[in-house]
């Protein structure tokens, strides 16, 4: 396996001597470009290719990624949307499950991943719809050349990983061409100790039938055809197979197991004048889950396919106005055993912005309608918002802005056998944010923002007689306030200080109907945060990071809660002095606290990693 | 070597080592803000048993008594005897003798209780989904959700003695007849009539509704559930002959169910919005709004007619049991665990 997946691209490694040199090409892209009135966040980190989008989300932000173990299921709520509510993209394409409607973020692995976008609001709103909650855009070709590196590391519960990830530069027609390649092999038995507390009296045990393993693979062409236009292809397999362990309170030996697997390709041609940027993308899915309980009889196959066009045209009207418009078609052919019969429906969604400046472009006003057309149903949401310089240098800026939004019925939710409700109605948001921004460079900012989301029409399943089915019933208020800072200060020319702080304080009520009494949300923690300190001297690093998840009531009456937890990861590193080799040794939850994320599932305790890197 | 004493990266990560303290709190996993009441309180005549089914997969699963004289409800009197959570999603109560039968269906066990002390005396594990139970001399007839079988226990052993493969989703049980018993098949829209004592089913009787309630009322068998007509949310009532499963009579009804219940007199059915009240000739009696956020079952007391109707709220609250009297008027609401829902009315 290792050399099915790797020799490809050691041998791609092996020839980069004759490379092409490429000039630096700045890929505008208006596709996922996100807006100056709302908050966002990125997360750039080296690690993201080696790890899940679920691990970066948590292990970067103090965003609460809810899972039921490592290596897990792991969905992020964000803002007091459901799993449902966080839109998830691939280069500003969106890859949701169109039948459950969420995406297991333990699953999103990207081995040529450059960075990740966490976008709200409005911001969420320019993407894709359906993004009440927020979005999450994963970047794979904004131009940059993927590290070449070789990386493995083994874990203290069992687990083994390794990456390779490699470019060569062509030249076809004497156009320069970009050949990327990235490979992830994990493997990961999950063996640790915990306290079954649910039983009496409190035993330690260890964690069984809990393993997981992942292969992804990624392959990239860059074409740069001229200065105007650039061509952009990507394929991107993954394949997982995992055993779920049941939670501790049931004492049954878990016997279930699932299996995903995805093909996705995309092909992105970017056309730009000085007026004009026409952007036309096409991204292809094929995406199998199969669930199997031994214990229970059940093998269910679900799969789904996915055609989506995606066209943006962007017109610099003057200097100061810039109208943006864009239209999605997307083609979803589903098949459940669950379903009656195969689905097969059509999504279409169409974007009109405009971008204004004004006062010598110290004022940005953004606008813009959005409409979505799905099984005969209309729906129309939009945006409005505005950014000011404070200061001349643009250092600091004030924004506001406010956006509606909706989210169409998932097919499970639609076409279910027994209880899918083919009369649901979407569900619609209004988010409001405003808050104030200061960016120094790309490793100094500071970022604080209020928030209040309403989300109505939340669809729930219900008991209805002997069945569970789909209702429009909920409806939910969010408001708090997120922020983030990251300064670096270099000490000497030999060392660099650098910290990074990510908070959301937010407030969450709910609804089941307009006489029904105001209740907390589940799940949503008041406050989380995250601070990291990182050390440079010369070739050493060392980290030391602090994630806080808040108290979170997991019944709605407020008569049952999950404690809050601190949790401690230490890391130190060493480079040599050729920069090429690198020694990291990762302790996770340093101070081996006890903790579930999610009711009866116990995490693991003090975790060491070592990782070997080898920049080629 | 010079490089390890230039820098402090090795004492620093040899400080955090020597502070490490694993300190094993045990307080780390769902905490249950409303469980001051401990007092066990034991009634000495007719009492009610309120199985709380508890959110799915959060193991909050709870046994609930009601004195129906006090009005008194006492809430988790399982885990305030035996020191011990009950486990995930309690479905359904049976009862023999002196025992009860817990049915905790996602925990894959049935308990076994006294029916006085309620103290914990026997464990039947490692079963698939098991819904409902039925004893029949020296074994008891579990019921399947996914199992795809009828398991046949040994009441002295608590080990299965034999399996009856059944497809599909076997619920509710009634006895009709010595040795004889009906199953509701969920899935298959059934009811099989099970030997119990060669444990193999003699007939199969399909229906047009899902057979979600099912109860036996002298030599006839009450099935209620919901079904479609003409595609919309529907629900009927059949009494089929308890002898040859021949239908009798049948209704109709133009709304779904919520649950359902019957008597020697009459049959009780909820809706959303209503409580109705048939005779055993499938007539309307009377009928009422209930006001009920989300009801849930309905048991009916014995000694006075006096109908009880759980309500579920929104599924993450504790939930009500509301009792009506026999006219349906409204005569209180007393709070008990998340989801009640199985209801056994015993004379102690």
């Amino acid at each position: 396996m290792f050399c099915t997946v790797f020799w490809p691209a050691l041998c791609l490694q092996a020839q980069q001597k004759d490379t092409v040199l490429l000039k630096a090409i700045n890929v505008v892209d208006s596709v996922q470009a996100t807006l100056s009135s709302s908050y966002s966040c990125k997360i750039a980190a080296d690690d993201l290719p080696v790890q899940t989008l679920g691990e970066s989300v948590d292990s970067r932000l103090a965003s609460y990624v809810r899972t039921t173990g490592p290596s897990m299921l792991a969905t992020a709520s964000l803002r007091g949307g459901d799993a449902s509510h966080t839109l998830v993209l691939w280069n500003g394409l969106k890859i949701n499950s169109p039948m459950l409607g969420v995406t297991d973020l333990n699953l999103v692995s990207a081995p040529l991943a450059t960075s990740a976008t966490i976008a709200y609001g409005a911001s969420a709103n320019v993407l894709h719809a359906g993004g009440l909650g927020g979005a999450i855009n994963l970047n794979t070709f904004d131009g940059k050349k993927p590290t070449q590196q070789v990386w493995l590391e083994s874990g203290s519960t069992g687990s083994y990983s390794a990456f390779l990830s490699a470019s060569k530069n062509f030249s076809v027609v004497k156009k320069p061409l970009r050949l990327r390649i990235g490979a992830l092999v994990r493997e990961q038995n999950n063996r640790y100790t915990y306290w079954d507390i649910y039983h009496s009296p409190p035993e330690k045990m260890v964690m069984d039938h809990a393993s997981g393993n992942l292969k992804s693979f990624q392959v990239g062409v860059d074409h740069f055809i001229n200065n105007n236009m650039t061509i952009h292809a990507e394929y991107w397999f993954t394949d997982a197979a995992r055993e779920l362990p049941n939670p501790i309170n049931v004492r049954k030996t878990s016997e279930q197991y699932q299996w995903d697997r995805s093909h996705r390709a995309q092909v992105a041609v970017n056309y730009s004048t000085k007026r004009f940027d026409l952007a036309h993308r096409v991204g292809y899915e094929w995406n199998l889950n199969r669930y199997a309980n031994k214990r229970s009889g059940i093998d269910n196959s679900n799969l789904y396919q996915s055609v989506q066009n995606l066209t943006t045209g962007l017109w610099h009207a003057s200097k100061a106005l810039v109208i943006k418009g864009q239209n999605s078609v997307e083609w979803i052919s589903a098949q459940s055993g669950n379903y009656a019969e195969v689905v097969n429906l059509i999504q279409n969604h169409t974007l009109i912005m405009g971008e204004l400046r004004a006062l010598m472009s110290r004022i940005k006003m953004e606008a813009g309608i959005r409409s979505g057309m799905f099984r005969g149903n209309f729906a129309v949401g939009g945006f409005s918002g505005f950014a000011v310089n404070i200061t001349k240098n643009a250092k600091w800026q004030f924004y506001s802005s406010i956006s509606r939004s909706f989210r169409f019925p998932t097919f499970n939710e639609l076409f279910w056998v027994p209880g899918g409700n083919p009369q649901l109605l979407n569900e619609g948001g209004v988010s409001f944010e405003s808050g104030v921004r200061w960016v120094k460079d790309q490793n100094n900012s500071l970022q604080v923002a209020y928030f209040h989301n309403n989300i109505n029409n939340r669809i729930r399943w219900l008991p209805m007689g002997a069945n569970y089915a789909p209702v429009n019933i909920f409806s939910s208020t969010a408001s708090g306030i997120e922020g983030n800072i990251e300064k670096s200060v270099p000490i000497s020319s030999e060392r660099r200080i650098t910290w990074f702080g990510h908070a959301v304080y937010t407030r969450a009520y709910g609804r089941h109907s307009d006489s029904a009494t105001r209740h907390e949300l589940s799940y949503v923690p008041k406050l989380t945060a995250l601070g990291s300190v990182r050390y440079q001297l010369r070739f050493w690093k060392i980290e030391l990071s602090e994630k806080y998840i808040g108290k979170r009531w997991i019944t709605d009456d407020q008569s049952a809660y999950m404690p809050a937890y601190w949790l401690t990861c230490f890391s130190t590193s060493y480079t040599d002095m050729s920069g090429k080799l690198e020694l990291k040794v990762t302790v996770d939850n340093l101070f081996n606290v006890n903790y579930q994320n999610l009711p009866w599932r116990p995490m693991p305790g003090r975790v060491f990693h070592i990782s070997l890197r080898y920049v080629l | 070597m010079n490089i390890i004493k230039s820098i402090p990266v090795l004492q620093l990560f040899s400080i955090c080592l020597f502070i490490l303290s694993c300190e094993d709190n045990l307080d780390f996993g769902p905490q249950y803000v409303d469980q001051a009441d401990t007092n066990v309180f034991i009634p000495d005549s007719l009492v009610l048993f309120l199985g709380n089914e508890g959110n799915f997969q959060y193991g909050n699963a709870s046994l609930s008594t009601f004195d129906p004289v006090s009005k008194t409800i006492r809430n988790n009197v399982f885990k305030n005897v035996n020191n011990q959570p009950l486990g995930d999603v309690l479905q359904s109560i049976h009862h023999t003798g002196d025992t009860l039968f817990l049915i905790v269906n996602n925990s894959g066990e049935v308990l076994l209780i006294n029916a006085y002390s309620y103290k914990l005396i026997g464990r039947i594990s490692d079963l698939t989904s098991p819904r409902y139970c039925f004893s029949y001399g020296k074994q008891l007839v579990v019921t399947d959700l996914y199992g795809d079988k009828l398991t046949f226990i040994n009441k002295q052993t608590l080990n299965a003695d034999v399996e009856l493969p059944v497809k599909g989703w076997t619920e509710r049980i009634a006895e009709i007849g010595k040795g004889l018993c009906a199953i509701a098949n969920i899935d298959q829209r059934m009811i099989h009539v099970v030997d119990l004592k060669t444990h193999s089913i003699i007939q199969s009787k399909q229906l047009e509704l899902v057979p979600q309630w099912m109860w036996a009322v002298g030599d006839e068998l009450v099935v209620a559930g919901n079904r479609k007509l003409n595609g919309e949310n529907a629900a009927g009532i059949e009494v089929l002959n308890s002898s040859n499963l021949e239908k009798i009579r049948s209704v109709v009804i133009g709304r779904a169910l919520r649950a359902a219940c019957g008597d020697e007199d009459f049959i009780y059915l909820v809706s959303s919005k209503r409580v109705f009240r048939y005779d055993l000739n499938l007539s309307v009696i009377d009928s009422a709004d209930h006001q009920l956020q989300t009801p849930y079952s309905i048991s009916i007391n014995p000694a006075n007619g006096h109908v009880f109707i759980t309500d579920v709220q929104n599924y993450l609250s504790n939930g009500f049991l509301v009792e009506y009297d026999a006219h349906l008027n409204l005569l209180g609401k007393y709070q008990a665990g998340a989801i009640p829902q199985a209801m056994l009315w015993l004379y102690l």
